[in-house]
């Protein structure tokens, strides 16, 4: 009788990203759902792993705090025991050699972003250990509609405004099409010199507002 | 209505003899419908200024087998109206060859009338739900474009494998749900009043996309352009893939 236990609270997630002429552009919606309830509307999925890494996370949210914030620590350790800027695939290969231990019983879906003395790089990294290194990709479950916007409009060299355009509408169609996904857009752009977490870039829809369908 | 003036209504009783107990279909026990076996892919569909632009790819597949790969999946039915469906073909054939049946009946008739894409919609929707209810669905997700004659207007139509049938600007059928709708949603969102090419570009450029991100796809597809005049289905249309982007080198700023 009455509501049943609560089940986890996942990001049910929209998050992309691409490489873009002078960096990375990482994107992520606000919406944390336990069930089919939203439990945060303003949720932040951008996690901070290095002053030039920033990691976005689909999954479960506790496991995603958690990881980023292990991941973040250990690169800092890292980073001063070899007094050396950190790398984005040293980031992504301490969290796939953690996730594939647990087998997946861990659900985070990451896409790290960054920028290093190797160039820029997105990395993909999935609950199971799969990774791979992308120039633009998205994950969560609101990843087929952002990919829909990102494969038709990514090209090489983009320049920094069309890339933020880009990303924010893969993850406005993610906020869209999908009942995962909502709030608003929440966008970092990292470069070599400077990294920039936009926080409330863009709102795609209100309540109370209709739209033409 | 009567029953011999439209044969589509006839639809597969189990039983003549209704007082027969092992044949009466509401104690049968086998099953019928398990799940689609010869599939086709996504089809994808949007409304511009002066009528619809309907796509689908020409691949029947056999589960993971690539079966036929030059076969039609957008069916028209008459001068107002074309219909394609992704799932079982065998049953959108059967679905397509009912109504062949009858529009045969209207020409018979001579009167005038025909079934517009509002009335097969509507039917076809109320065929799913009562195969759905008996417990032996058709496997299709139907999209049914059409020119609206009586309101001088494009119809877009969509009716899902359980019946539930609605009117959009834009309508898909399968995995296409998931990626093109998207797409098409935002382009018809920019732009409600294009016109016929910006519409077939659209449609293009998604089963490109598709035809990437799916695997049971093809590159070879049809295209059905209807408009306040005629239905116009392109066929053989080979897409151009561009695979430059899995080209993964690392790049350095």
């Amino acid at each position: 009788m009455g509501l049943k236990h609560k089940p986890n609270v996942k990001t049910g997630t929209t998050i992309a990203g691409l490489i873009y002429k002078d960096g990375v552009v990482i994107g992520a919606d606000t919406r944390a759902t336990g069930g089919s309830i939203v439990q945060v509307k303003d949720c932040d999925k951008v996690h901070y792993i290095a002053d030039n890494i920033y990691a976005c996370g689909a999954g479960t949210a506790a496991d995603l705090h958690q990881v980023a914030n292990m991941i973040s620590a250990q690169i800092r350790l890292h980073s001063l025991n070899t007094g050396r800027k950190p790398k984005v695939a040293t980031a992504a290969t301490m969290a796939r050699r953690h996730l594939f231990k647990y087998q997946g019983y861990i659900s985070a879906y990451l896409i790290f972003g960054g920028c290093d003395d190797d160039g820029s790089h997105i990395v993909c990294v999935d609950a199971n250990g799969f990774t791979r290194v992308e120039k633009f990709t998205s994950q969560g479950s609101g990843s087929l509609a952002a990919l829909s916007v990102l494969s038709t409009r990514f090209k090489l060299n983009l320049e920094r405004e069309e890339a933020m355009n880009i990303v924010t509408d893969s993850i406005a169609a993610g906020i869209l099409n999908d009942m995962g996904s909502g709030g608003i857009v929440n966008l970092c752009v990292i470069t070599r010199d400077k990294t920039q977490y936009l926080k409330h870039h863009r709102v795609v829809s209100s309540k109370g507002v209709m739209g033409d369908y | 209505m009567y029953k011999h003036d439209m044969p589509a209504m006839d639809i597969a009783p189990r039983s003549y003899n209704s007082n027969s107990y092992t044949m009466n279909p509401v104690f049968a026990t086998n099953k019928h419908s398990t799940g689609p076996i010869t599939t086709g892919g996504s089809v994808v569909a949007i409304r511009y200024e002066d009528g619809v632009v309907l796509g689908a790819d020409k691949l029947i597949s056999y589960g993971h087998l690539r079966r036929f790969r030059d076969q039609t999946r957008i069916f028209k039915i008459n001068e107002t109206t074309v219909l394609a469906a992704n799932g079982e073909q065998a049953d959108l054939r059967y679905l397509v060859d009912l109504l062949n049946a009858e529009q045969k009946q209207a020409e018979l008739r001579g009167d005038g009338f025909e079934k517009g894409p509002r009335a097969i919609h509507s039917w076809l929707g109320r065929v799913l739900y009562h195969r759905r209810t008996k417990g032996e669905p058709l496997f299709n997700d139907i999209v049914v474009a059409g020119w609206d004659r009586k309101e001088s207007r494009p119809y877009l139509g969509h009716v899902s494998m359980l019946g539930v049938a609605y009117e959009a600007p834009v309508v898909c059928s399968g995995i296409a749900t998931y990626i093109g709708l998207p797409y098409l949603r935002e382009a018809y969102q920019v732009m409600p009043t294009m016109n016929r090419d910006q519409a077939v570009d659209s449609i293009k450029n998604c089963l490109t996309q598709l035809c990437m991100r799916e695997c049971r796809s093809s590159n070879l597809v049809q295209l059905a352009v209807v408009n306040n005049k005629t239905v116009d289905i392109k066929d053989n249309i080979v897409l151009e893939l561009n695979w430059d982007l899995a080209k993964n080198k690392l790049i350095k700023n």
